[in-house]
């Protein structure tokens, strides 16, 4: 993805909803149009006069709210469903068999700046847990077959783009 | 053979959800008609009378809610929570995909009745995906002439923050961007959203509106069964009628635990809620006979775990949830629930010291008593059901210190 130019985050702010009360999805939505997976100082500044917020309120509100995220992401960050349904309702050990397949652990980035694993609070799914969450998707009723699948799948995904 | 009412969820995967069409060709819409040519106080009145009780777990009566903020005879909002963060709990989620239609009704009958000036749902940032459906069929149904005259209804999303579920946390979202709680009272019912009376309920009590000003009472209500059960899902069951036994065991609901796993407790609620243990599954699940156990039925979490799952363990995960969520204002619930996680984590890897016990217990009895909103209050709920019914197994990890499968407990970092 490329950076955003003024003119297109001013775009996605207003189609957002443009005003105070909407500061949750209009930062939500930048963050997920930005390059880097995160919301830096100049959009801050920009969300800051087109909103009425101060810029030290967005960034208390990105440090407040979970879903934003404090540093570059990986290329597809998987997201671990933690609560208890999910890591303790069925029998297989997601986060364990993630371990054990890309070679880290939650927190850390593979060499290739490829995976990155991430634990999430309760993804409202637990009728299909375990499941985690890449990007926008849910995938669940996961198991080592599945996961070692959808890991391969999303590589593909990734040496292809790279060719382009 | 399925005998039980569908009320709350009747139409879901028949109808299109995003047709007004087929919603009216269903039946819907008429409660709004009716509504709009009775009086408020008759609406009210039939709202009390059905006994329809909050259904995000406050379990606070809803007719007696319209009425303060009717008595308060201001401008007023009126904000629909969805902000379904319980783990466990994902009912809400499902009228939203399926009925989306019914919810609205239940806010546009409330908004003809108290008169409101706008309607605001407030949705969990991880159900995003019902975020841009949901604008387009409020436009619908405004485009279609449902609405009060200047009435509008907004979504706000949230962005992951268990703690604007809470109502004056949810205020303070909206308003200021961040979801701080304040003390009540004055209660949102006096002053709420921008100072002025608010209503707010969560989405299954909105979606139960209809069939009330329809005569067909409030007496189902959903339950999402989910964990060591072979079928999972949201089913809508009559009250008093089943019970936890009885939902994890039919056909019509759970078809018993997966592997035929002995059940070794239940979480009822979602992760704020109590505890029930097998010798307690016999109740019927209803508002009264709950209560006379002690139990809260909350939102209507159902969550199943077998003997593998470890109680201890189970506590740990819990208060580590809400010392993660806790919004960090009252220092009872930041360093309360965090030395609670602590202990329970020396427990769980086999270092607990003599005594580790009786610091939860009485930690924990603080912070119910003690904490400034809900959060903290429900956070230990789960602690305090289990030290009174399984109190010996956290001993034997204070007393055994290979009690504890390492690896199993090494899972969380």
């Amino acid at each position: 993805m490329r950076a955003l130019s003024r003119d297109e985050k001013k775009r996605i702010i207003k189609a957002s909803g443009g005003s105070k009360e909407h500061i949750l999805s209009i930062l939500l939505a930048l963050q997920k149009s930005s390059e880097q997976g995160l919301i830096d100082e100049d959009t801050i500044r920009l969300v800051s006069e087109m909103t009425g917020f101060t810029i030290l309120r967005i960034k208390e509100i990105i440090h407040f709210y979970a879903m934003f995220n404090q540093s570059q992401e990986a290329c597809h960050v998987i997201k671990i469903c933690r609560s208890n349904p999910c890591s303790l309702g069925r029998e297989e050990d997601i986060a364990g068999i993630l371990f054990s397949l890309l070679g880290i652990k939650v927190g850390e980035v593979t060499e290739d700046g490829q995976f990155s694993l991430k634990y999430m609070p309760c993804a409202g799914a637990c009728d299909i847990g375990p499941v985690v969450q890449i990007g926008d998707e849910l995938y669940g009723d996961l198991t080592r077959e599945k996961l070692e699948s959808m890991i391969a799948q999303l590589n593909l995904a990734s040496s292809k783009e790279a060719v382009k | 053979m399925n005998t039980n009412k569908n009320i709350l969820l009747r139409g879901r995967g028949d109808i299109d959800p995003l047709s007004i069409q087929a919603y009216v060709a269903a039946g819907g819409f008429t409660a709004l008609r009716k509504v709009s040519e009775m009086k408020a106080q008759e609406v009210i009145e039939k709202i009390m009378a059905s006994g329809v009780k909050g259904r995000g777990g406050a379990e606070y009566p809803v007719g007696k809610k319209w009425l303060l903020i009717k008595q308060e005879n201001k401008e007023n909002y009126i904000v629909c929570n969805a902000d379904e963060g319980e783990a466990g709990a994902f009912k809400d989620r499902e009228l939203l995909t399926y009925v989306p239609l019914r919810v609205i009704e239940g806010m546009l009958i409330a908004a003809y009745t108290l008169t409101s000036k706008k309607g605001y749902i407030y949705l969990r940032g991880e159900y995003l995906k019902i975020y841009e459906m949901l604008k387009n069929i409020i436009a619908k149904v405004k485009n279609n002439g449902y609405f009060p005259k200047g009435f509008e209804i907004e979504v706000i999303v949230g962005a992951g923050a268990y703690i604007c579920g809470e109502e004056t946390a949810l205020i303070s979202s909206i308003e200021n961007g961040i979801g701080e709680p304040s003390l009540k009272p004055p209660y949102p019912t006096q002053r709420g959203l921008y100072g002025l009376p608010t209503l707010i309920n969560n989405v299954e009590t909105f979606a139960c509106i209809p069939g009330i000003m329809n005569g067909e009472g409030a007496d189902t209500k959903l339950i999402a069964l989910s964990g060591m059960v072979r079928n999972r899902g949201v089913f809508e069951i009559s009250l008093d009628r089943y019970s936890v036994d009885d939902m994890i065991n039919s056909n019509q609901f759970g078809k018993g635990s997966v592997n035929g796993e002995a059940v070794q407790f239940v979480q009822l609620g979602g992760q704020s809620g109590s505890l029930m243990f097998p010798e307690q599954m016999h109740i019927p699940y209803g508002y009264k006979w709950m209560r006379m156990a002690g139990i809260g039925i909350g939102s209507g979490a159902i969550t199943v775990y077998s003997g593998r799952v470890s109680i201890v363990e189970y506590c740990r995960n819990v208060i580590e949830f809400f010392t993660m969520e806790s919004c960090g204002k009252c220092s009872t619930c930041r360093i309360g629930l965090s030395y609670i996680a602590y202990l329970l984590n020396r427990l769980c890897c086999g270092n607990g010291n003599e005594g580790d016990v009786e610091r939860i217990d009485a930690v924990a009895g603080q912070i119910s008593q003690l904490a400034f909103c809900g959060l903290g209050k429900g956070a230990v709920n789960v602690l305090c059901s289990a030290l009174r019914h399984r109190r010996e197994q956290f001993l034997i990890c204070e007393k055994d210190r290979s009690y504890f499968d390492k690896e199993l407990s090494g899972r969380y970092i």
